[in-house]
């Protein structure tokens, strides 16, 4: 790991930076109106809006989260590119027309006005800043760590400097500022997750070459090629504090400074009625003396003294004395500790890596992130349906679509996005293959997520090269927390200023007002986003992205889809299941996570977690049904104009029946 | 660029009559929602089967093409490409639709639409 400053990787970093404050204030000269800021004048063509949305698509969860996941996951981790790309699809084939053709600026205005009711207006936009503030979570992570990397600064810096920069950018330009930095970072991005890993691949092999590398092998897990000196993460860490120790082969870890243990389990969760832990299965060595380590939690810590070796001893597992078999095969398990305390070790050449698991697992479906509660297949439909679901629902994505010119751009525009997607997300599961050969040390200290930032400085024979592969794929990096932030900066801040200043607190404000109120709004969003990120440290990139889809999936996006083909959907309806639906879902996540964190000790069935995780597969039915059947039993209050709202929706607009629900720079439509 | 979205008061919809409103709606709703289920279907059958058939099939999903399995070479490479080629025929004929739509869609509407958008539509019609 990188001691001090890494001054190449750190110049990329501020060239990135510049580049991004010096577009927006290119831009900012371009943005003059309340519409510029809102809808960049609903005039972005299909080749801009298409570069702008994958840009602002492609987060840190994209770039560096992937990677991460699939280094560490293998085959399961694939259903992230596959779904973030896939929901385009259903946005494409059912929501981006109508959407654009309804002329609004953000989704609370399509609430309000294809239902006739402010009301709904203020559910939507408490879903706006919801699902906003939760997705933002991840992307101040993933800018704490990897200045922390770059810079060895605390993490909290990165947060703040990407929070300000982005915040200042969002509120001198607006819309139509950000959708020239986003579409210019979209393709700072393919350029540096694609150029950098052709050259490793020519120096390491080629993509299916260190697949086969890793699959030929089912039994064996990566190992390390040399001395390897790793920090673990203390209690305020969790849950990257753990180091889960392989079945197959005694691990050994020495400690320099001494280690002190919170807790110590067993690798593989047992089966039902699997023995505990076997006795003698984890001890230290100091010396002569061999000292035993027991099972369980210590209060106080079980300290381990400097210059021991923690030593695990994998073991036949048992049921009631009886070796227990699966699939025919011996079932075994090794222990896993989790430190109290911060501190650093050392594990030796040629000894398989902690917290890796075996290729097998790895390379084919149901590994350990699917399988984890036992119930692989349930996990990966749920998964599937929230990112699918979910991409079609997140509504810093959807307020683009408002910035085409009409609804036919609103197709075109989708179409290319999902091959400017497509095309980036070949790519991550590459580094995450080549990584797990080249550097498997990542997966002792559970910092698989920098496998982009690291991978090249491994070109030991050429530093030079290394280094600077390295700073373009930080600069990347930088561009996809700075990217997805400003979209979601713009959707909060048009929320806060649009629906909530402009439509309640003070309603037909002049121009220059709603632009100030933009502009305060885009301040006070980007405070409390610097406020979340410092305190989710300990929180895992994937799973809160994860999260902020599933709750999408179960909430905008049966809105949107029965709200755009189903006339007979009522306000009551409409918001009896998103609001059922999406606060059952973030319930069921925030508990799991409670549960993750030990902050709720609860006992829960592995197929209740299992949904609790990943709600999808039952909040999204459950949303739509309730839609429905209130809806019916609510038939009176179907608006009376619903045929020509559907009509706006659906008809081509040569047709001249489309209105813009909110037109350019007027006072707000008066419906 | 300007806005080229029409005004819907030079175009006095609301004095559409319902009747006409309805069949309109019709007109424009019907085909466009059974292309999109058509492609729907198309792209979450194979995207649903594949966890079944990783699992009932795992041997055959597990062997190996071009060096990867033939399931990662599925999941990890080939859907990109098919999500690419179901969107292209997608766009390609929602945009049939929506201009034969727009035809039956002229005939049906009782004041004529305004000169601008006439001009434009019969602009990219001459150019189709």
């Amino acid at each position: 790991m990188t001691e001090g400053i890494a001054w190449i990787p750190l110049t990329f970093v501020i060239l990135i930076i510049v580049a991004t404050v010096w577009l927006g204030i290119y831009a900012t000269k371009k943005s003059q109106s309340a519409s510029d800021f809102f809808v960049a004048g609903r005039s972005v063509s299909v080749f801009w809006n298409a570069s702008a949305i994958s840009g602002e698509y492609l987060s840190a969860a994209s770039f560096m989260g992937i990677a991460g996941l699939l280094m560490k996951n293998g085959y399961d981790a694939l259903w992230y590119p596959v779904g973030y790309a896939a929901g385009y699809l259903l946005l494409l084939l059912f929501i981006a027309g109508p959407l654009r053709r309804f002329g609004a600026y953000t989704i609370p205005d399509f609430a309000e006005g294809r239902f006739d009711s402010p009301m709904f207006r203020k559910i939507a936009v408490i879903f706006v800043l919801f699902i906003g503030f939760f997705y933002t979570m991840p992307q101040m992570k993933g800018a704490g760590l990897t200045m922390a990397s770059i810079l060895n600064w605390p993490y909290a810096v990165g947060i703040v400097v990407v929070g300000a920069v982005i915040t200042f950018n969002v509120a001198l330009g607006g819309m139509k500022g950000i959708t020239f930095v986003q579409a210019f970072q979209y393709w700072a991005k393919v350029f540096a997750i694609s150029v950098p890993v052709f050259i490793l691949m020519s120096v390491y092999g080629g993509y299916n070459t260190n697949f086969a590398r890793s699959a030929d092998s089912p039994k064996s897990a990566p190992k390390l090629a040399e001395e390897t000196k790793v920090k673990f993460a203390g209690l305020d860490g969790a849950p990257a504090n753990a180091v889960a120790f392989n079945a197959g082969t005694v691990t050994r870890i020495t400690f320099p400074s001494g280690a002190v243990l919170s807790k110590v389990t067993t690798a593989r969760k047992p089966e039902p009625g699997e023995d505990s832990l076997m006795a003698g299965s984890l001890d230290y060595v100091l010396g002569d003396r061999t000292v035993p380590i027991p099972a369980g939690e210590w209060k106080q810590g079980f300290a381990i003294p400097a210059g021991a070796s923690l030593e695990s001893h994998p073991y036949a597992a048992t049921r009631s004395g009886q070796a227990l078999v699966k699939d025919g095969l011996p079932l075994r398990n090794a222990p896993k500790v989790e430190f109290l305390e911060g501190t650093s070790g050392v594990i030796a050449a040629g000894t398989t890596v902690p917290n890796g698991q075996a290729n097998k697992k790895w390379s084919e479906p149901f590994g350990t992130m699917t399988g984890k509660y036992g119930h692989p297949l349930l996990y990966t439909y749920s998964l599937i349906l929230a990112l699918v679901c979910g991409t079609a629902g997140l509504p810093h994505i959807l307020v683009r679509f408002y910035t085409n010119p009409d609804g036919r751009s609103a197709k075109r525009t989708t179409l290319w996005v999902m091959v400017l997607i497509g095309i980036f997300y070949i790519f991550p599961p590459i580094w995450g293959v080549v990584g797990r050969n080249v550097l498997p040390e990542l997966y002792a200290n559970n910092l698989t997520d920098y496998v982009v930032i690291k991978l090249p400085m491994t070109l030991t024979d050429n530093r030079l090269l290394g280094q600077i592969l390295s700073g373009i794929t930080s600069a990347g990096a930088f561009a996809a927390f700075m990217s997805t932030f400003s979209g979601l900066l713009v959707s909060m801040s048009g929320a806060l200023a649009h629906d909530i200043y402009g439509k309640m607190l003070r309603p037909n404000p002049s121009q220059a007002e709603r632009m100030k109120a933009f502009k305060v709004s885009a301040i006070l969003c980007g405070l409390v986003s610097v406020l979340l990120g410092l305190q989710v440290k300990s929180f895992d990139i994937a799973m809160m992205v994860g999260s902020a889809f599933a709750i999408a999936a179960a909430s905008y996006f049966p809105l949107l889809l029965l709200g755009a083909w189903w006339r007979g959907l009522t306000r009551h309806g409409a918001a009896a299941g998103m609001l059922t639906g999406g606060l059952l879902s973030l319930t069921t996540i925030v508990c799991s996570m409670a549960i993750d964190k030990k902050l709720l000790h609860w006992e829960v069935e592995p197929q209740i977690r299992t949904l609790m995780e990943q709600p999808a597969i039952w909040a999204v039915p459950l949303s739509i049904g309730i839609m429905v059947v209130v809806s019916l039993a609510t038939a009176a209050y179907v608006p009376k104009d619903v045929a020509l709202k559907m009509l706006r929706l659906h008809a081509p607009e040569e047709l001249g029946v489309s209105k813009n629900y909110i037109d350019a720079d007027t006072a707000p439509a008066d419906h | 660029m300007s806005n080229t979205v029409p005004d819907i008061a030079t175009t006095s919809p609301g004095s559409i009559p319902v009747e006409t409103q309805e069949k309109l709606l019709q007109v424009v709703m019907r085909r466009q929602a059974a292309l999109s289920l058509r492609v729907a279907a198309v792209f979450l059958v194979p995207l649903l089967a594949l966890p079944w058939i990783n699992q009932s099939q795992a041997a055959f999903m597990n062997s190996r093409l071009f060096g990867f399995s033939v399931s990662w070479l599925i999941l990890g490479i080939c859907f990109f490409p098919l999500t690419w080629i179901l969107s292209a025929y997608f766009v390609k004929k929602s945009d049939g639709i929506e201009a034969e739509c727009t035809a039956v869609g002229r005939q049906m509407l009782p004041s004529p639409i305004s000169k601008d958008v006439t001009a434009k539509a019969s602009q990219e019609e001459g150019m189709e």
